[in-house]
């Protein structure tokens, strides 16, 4: 595994395993410099470990596939990714999100960006980084993506695609952070989806 | 773009449900105002009708002017202000120097 190095966009699980999961996860991993938890690489491999014969298709399919990739890129030597220990360690269903909290009310002013699948998660620590007065952005997965858009490191189709399958695999979820991803860029990415991704 | 007034009625044949209703007007102490109650239970059961499409079809239709932000609420309620929220911080996040958080710019 990497050293422990703490790079200023931190993510969380889902989140990671959402980017993992498109088509630019190849650039994503190599491009970007991130960090996430010890609690967070837990739930991965939690992923991996609980959902040995998830069938092709599935949700544990999805979330076994993305798990292994993130991790395998974690421990590579050659990895620029890191991983921070959070002490204590906290349990439970929550405990990457709330590993999350102690990363940034420790080491707030190491990070810039905060990028988290689930709305209610990012709402909390946005409070939290408010509370603290860190200038911290919290966002979700499209912004990884957005960074490398923004370096011309994959083109605006690319990204369109690779953002909308989120819409597609997480429902409201995907589409809350999606939407206002291209509405923040802002970048029209009806001519590179297929149909079915924004309902009329 | 739709207009939405409290002058427009919904009417829907009840039976046994009216009734119901008027005798809770009868017996309840201060009576209950029927109207609001069945104004508070249809937009409960709209929300609870609408699935995870349903609200994107909404919201998609909302963000291209083509409904009103008070018929939007009815069926989305707060994850209007959420989708707010989350503008505000992808616009924000997207004014940084987004180098970097890119691998070579941290000397690895």
């Amino acid at each position: 595994m990497a050293s422990d190095p703490r790079h200023p966009l931190l993510a969380d699980t889902s989140s990671l395993i959402a980017v993992a999961n498109t088509d630019q996860w190849d650039v994503l991993a190599e491009s970007l410099a991130l960090t996430t938890t010890n609690v967070c690489k837990h739930e991965l491999q939690n992923h991996v470990n609980s959902n040995t014969y998830a069938p092709e298709g599935t949700r544990e399919q999805y979330l076994k596939r993305g798990s292994q990739r993130v991790l395998d890129h974690i421990d590579d030597d050659s990895s620029s990714w890191s991983c921070v220990t959070v002490v204590p360690c906290p349990h439970g269903p929550d405990a990457g999100e709330e590993s999350l909290k102690q990363e940034l009310s420790e080491h707030g002013d190491s990070y810039q960006v905060v990028s988290l699948l689930d709305g209610a998660a990012r709402r909390s620590i946005r409070r939290l980084v408010d509370d603290h007065g860190d200038d911290v952005d919290v966002v979700g997965p499209p912004y990884p993506l957005y960074v490398l858009f923004d370096n011309e490191l994959i083109s605006k189709t690319e990204f369109c695609e690779a953002s909308g399958e989120m819409i597609r695999t997480e429902g409201w979820t995907g589409y809350e952070v999606v939407k206002n991803a291209w509405t923040g860029i802002p970048v029209d990415c009806s001519e590179d989806l297929e149909d079915d991704i924004l309902p009329l | 773009m739709s207009g939405s007034s409290y002058d427009e009625t919904i009417q829907f044949r009840a039976g046994a449900e009216k009734e119901a209703a008027e005798l809770l007007d009868e017996v309840h102490i201060g009576g209950v105002n029927v109207s609001e109650l069945a104004r508070t239970g249809l937009v409960e059961m709209l929300r609870r009708s609408l699935d995870e499409q349903d609200e994107i079809a909404v919201y998609e239709r909302y963000s291209r002017g083509e409904i009103d932000e008070d018929v939007a609420r009815v069926l989305l309620g707060e994850k209007i202000d959420q989708m707010e929220a989350e503008k505000d911080a992808f616009e924000s996040a997207m004014e940084r120097d987004t180098s970097t958080f890119l691998a070579e710019s941290d000397g690895e």
